[in-house]
């Protein structure tokens, strides 16, 4: 192949000689160039912000300060708010609970105290009316439910929540029909001592729960030891 | 597939003969000395850009505008280099930056959309001699972008594809490839032609 289409060396091609000579008219002729008498002068740009100063590494550490400065705070507020509601708080919250949610307790049912109850909930309906007139499938409805929820609610003393308050303790006259009956189905909370035991039922728990670690923890250690014993006795031969 | 086998004879054979390192290196230096000079206020030095690339320019516009329209637009790109000299990163590399300025101000002249009367009057004024020479042009026009500038380069502005290469900062292998193939399409293009107007 020749060389002459690419560097005008070796034989010319008949064909690219004759296109040469006819586009060759069309070729650049240089005219003087006006140059203007005073050249424009280029607009002043601003100075552009030091480099050193906003490179994208500096930017990403001082957004993960920042980030874990909130997580930081939110945590800190977070315990602090877990704190309010310690112990002192959650009995306070268990006395206002004892006074206020035991109308349908079918275990500890108590004459005076059941009238006064369900005055403050219905809001002066007669000392036997029940916060909703009972009708036989409501009856059924509760003994159900409270068949059902009999289970003492375990307070959650490990994380130190504060419990929620039963809806009987804030009565509001625009509540409807329906959250009425479910205040009246919510269970009763338990007694002291029932906490107490329970509180100990828990710490039994995780006691074995933590022993049956420790066991597991030994026996793999034990398995460990004993395959590097086994690989080092092969090494050996 | 005979596309390809081209491609790899004409790259393999591209290898074969590198342009020169040295004068390479020797035109770069020249070039940034002749910024450095316009820099600092040198009006003859800018004479001599514009001499040493003034085809470069005008076969990059003829590539994309009428024919009629390139000398006024040469002026103005070698207008807009020289306010924007200072912009100029590597001052070894005047050609490929005026070519981008020269492809830029191309394409600002179509966005004012006068193509069309434009080209029929250039083609009006043009002598009679000069028409074949046009009409082979819009021929060339009419390929694939990434001949067109290589071929114009070198049909129109006589410049060798070493030298092509190296003012416009392509890679050598390219333009040789550019240059061979857009001959080839040009050439069933030309014998079309011939044979409609027989």
């Amino acid at each position: 192949m020749s060389d002459y289409l690419w560097d005008k060396t070796g034989e010319p091609d008949a064909e690219t000689e004759r296109l040469e000579n006819l586009l060759g008219q069309l070729r650049f002729q240089p005219t003087p160039f006006d140059l203007p008498a005073e050249i424009p002068a280029r607009e002043p740009r601003p100075a552009p912000l030091p480099r050193s100063v906003f490179t994208w590494p500096r930017l990403a550490l001082a957004a993960s300060l920042t980030l874990a400065m909130l997580a930081g705070a939110w945590l800190m507020l977070r315990q602090q708010s877990g704190a309010t509601n310690g112990p002192a708080e959650m009995a306070k919250q268990n006395a206002q609970m004892n006074a206020g949610g035991k109308q349908v307790s079918p275990a500890a049912p108590k004459a005076d105290g059941g009238a006064t109850e369900t005055k403050a909930n219905d809001e002066g309906k007669g000392d036997e009316t029940p916060a909703v007139a009972p009708t036989q499938g409501d009856e059924t409805q509760r003994e159900e439910h409270t068949a059902v929820r009999r289970r003492p609610r375990l307070p959650d003393l490990a994380n130190n929540r504060p419990r929620r308050l039963p809806h009987a303790a804030a009565p509001h006259s625009s509540r409807g029909e329906s959250a009425k009956r479910r205040d009246n189905l919510t269970p009763p909370p338990p007694e002291p001592a029932q906490r107490e035991e329970m509180a100990r039922a828990e710490r039994e728990a995780a006691e074995k729960v933590l022993y049956a670690l420790r066991i597991t923890s030994e026996k793999l250690n034990y398995a460990r030891q004993q395959v590097q014993d086994t690989s080092r006795g092969e090494d050996n031969r | 597939m005979y596309n390809v086998e081209a491609t790899g004879e004409l790259l393999l054979s591209g290898h074969t003969q590198p342009t020169a390192p040295r004068e390479a290196a020797d035109e770069r230096g020249q070039e940034s000395a002749l910024v450095e000079q316009v820099r600092a206020g040198d009006r003859e030095a800018f004479g001599r850009l514009y001499a040493r690339y003034g085809r470069l320019v005008h076969g990059i516009l003829l590539a994309r505008v009428p024919y009629g329209e390139v000398d006024d637009l040469v002026q103005d790109v070698f207008m807009t280099a020289l306010r924007k000299i200072d912009t100029l990163r590597d001052t070894g590399s005047f050609g490929p930056w005026v070519a981008m300025i020269a492809r830029n101000r191309a394409m600002d002249f179509h966005r004012r959309s006068r193509e069309t009367t434009e080209v029929t009057e250039a083609v009006a004024q043009t002598r009679a001699e000069q028409r074949e020479a046009v009409e082979v042009l819009n021929l060339i026009r009419q390929l694939p972008e990434a001949y067109r500038e290589p071929m114009i380069l070198r049909f129109i502005e006589g410049m060798t594809g070493p030298e092509i290469a190296e003012r416009t900062g392509l890679q050598p292998a390219s333009v040789r490839v550019n240059i061979h193939r857009g001959m080839k399409i040009l050439r069933e293009r030309l014998a079309g032609d011939a044979g409609k107007g027989q």
